[in-house]
């Protein structure tokens, strides 16, 4: 899909239920917005939803939180996904998982709006 | 040519009652009597930023405060890499001919002059406010999850990053001034309580109030031995983890490079080294892709001695942010003040290196410092 409208390039930061990838012209692909490429300023050729589904990078377990909304839900984890369409995303659970298990996302609400929460798939391959 | 004439920290830990600016003037007249030098003669000044005292012109303020007229001036803010790319911006300045001699001074009172979370909440700027933030993250947990690929990707132990801050903890137990001196076990600090798995208490640093200063000029010292820059470099290859392509490759091999090139030099001249360590895994992550330390293997070189005051290459022989202590900019740049102690009381003329990151291993600066023969 080649995102041609403000609703197509909406993501979970404001109220779209999933990640969406962008992809430059020299390959590199992203997450985190649809500004100009992390990597090397290029625009997006294209910009598309991900599955949701990628691979544990780095995952830890928080014991202390930047505030009171946070607080309550100690501890909880952090993950770095790498996405199978290539990008890389942090998100949260409410579990910690290893490097290298199969994750899928969904979005709900845990504090004030929806974020990514990844839960384990054995399927997600 | 660029002198380092004299570098001077407080100590760092508790000071009651300081506030930034009287911190900031007590390692910058100590600096200037080091070097035997009156105020006047200051005609550059480089200053960083204080969370304690958020300021437009904290550059201006301070040389108000302390009797400066400077004609150059600059204020920076890279984070952890600021102290370093002080320096750096003061031997542009000289070299340029903006400035003959620079005071670079930073300092704040972050332990008892910060609002309850007022540190936490400041550093948290660092992370995104769209895709990061928004999850509950904090500063540790980044370093956290570089720290879980790390144990996995290089199959190293939890122990292995202990090893690092028990080597600080040694460091700063022989260093006057330093906040945390009673020594530590791999044990101790396997026990301490977790922050952000695997990252525990002690694999963190502390936050400390302190202050550092250095003093570089176009003019050779007078007295006593005379250390001199002879390269700097910069790399800048993302802000936020989230967007940061490769966990092993993060801009410090570039900043480093660039620097060597400068001096003319490679790793094996280097024989004393100044690392940022605001977390163990800071300073593994920074030994190994630097190649000061096999892939996986920093801790357990560490273990083994070689990063010992005595070993093959002492590393942060005041004991880093992680033991010496952790007040904001000036907490990196004491780094360079040990190292360049360290140069003037050298058997031999090796090469010092001092590396800083700010961020989340997203601002890099280098300096090599040469013993004039």
């Amino acid at each position: 899909m080649n995102a041609t409208d403000a609703d197509a390039l909406r993501d979970w930061t404001v109220g779209a239920d999933r990640f969406l990838v962008h992809r430059c012209a020299h390959g590199h692909v992203w997450a985190s917005g649809a500004g100009p490429c992390p990597q090397c300023a290029a625009g997006a050729v294209t910009s598309f939803p991900s599955a949701g589904r990628g691979t544990v990078i780095a995952c830890t377990l928080l014991h202390h939180a930047p505030d009171g909304d946070w607080s309550p839900l100690l501890p909880y984890a952090l993950l770095c996904v790498r996405l199978d369409e290539g990008a890389q995303v942090l998100g949260h659970s409410p579990i910690t998982h290893r490097v290298g298990s199969r994750v899928k996302a969904r979005f709900a609400k845990v504090t004030h709006r929806p974020i990514p929460i990844f839960e384990q798939k054995a399927d997600a391959a | 040519m660029t002198w380092l004439l004299a570098s001077a920290t407080t100590a760092y830990g508790r000071h009651e009652g300081k506030s930034a600016l009287a911190l900031m003037a007590e390692a910058a007249q100590a600096a200037l009597d080091a070097a035997g030098l009156e105020a006047g003669a200051i005609d550059g000044l480089v200053c960083g930023y204080a969370t304690t005292l958020p300021h437009l012109m904290l550059g201006n303020v301070f040389a108000e405060h302390f009797g400066l007229r400077p004609q150059w001036l600059q204020s920076l803010q890279l984070g952890g890499a600021t102290g370093v790319a002080m320096a750096i911006a003061a031997m542009a300045a000289i070299q340029s001919g903006m400035a003959r001699t620079v005071l670079v001074v930073a300092g704040e009172n972050r332990l008892t002059g910060s609002q309850p979370g007022g540190a936490t909440k400041a550093l948290s700027q660092v992370l995104d406010a769209d895709y990061e933030q928004p999850l509950g993250a904090i500063i540790p947990a980044q370093y956290a999850l570089l720290a879980s690929w790390y144990l996995a990707e290089r199959k190293a132990r939890e122990e292995d990053l202990a090893a690092l801050a028990v080597l600080m903890r040694r460091h700063a137990s022989q260093t006057t001034g330093a906040h945390h001196q009673k020594p530590l076990t791999e044990a101790d600090v396997m026990a301490s309580r977790p922050i952000a798995t695997p990252l525990k208490l002690l694999d963190c640093c502390p936050v400390s109030d302190g202050a550092a200063a250095f003093i570089l000029s176009a003019d050779a010292p007078q007295k006593g031995a005379q250390v001199r820059i002879i390269g700097a470099g910069q790399a800048h290859q993302h802000q936020h983890l989230c967007r940061m392509p490769d966990f092993a490759a993060t801009g410090a091999v570039a900043a480093m490079t660039r620097a060597m090139a400068q001096a003319r030099c490679g790793k094996e001249d280097v024989g004393f080294l100044g690392i940022y360590d605001s977390f163990s895994i800071t300073l593994a992550l920074l030994l190994e892709e630097l190649g000061f330390a096999g892939l996986g293997k920093a801790g357990q070189e560490a273990a083994a001695g070689r990063f010992d005051r005595d070993g093959d290459l002492p590393l942060n022989p005041h004991g880093g942010l992680l033991s010496y202590g952790h007040c904001g900019v000036a907490g990196g740049m004491a780094h360079l003040a040990a190292v360049h102690h360290a140069l003037r009381h050298a058997d031999n003329d090796r090469l010092g290196y001092v590396h800083a990151d700010g961020g989340v291993m997203s601002a890099h600066a280098a300096l090599i410092l040469e013993r004039a023969a």
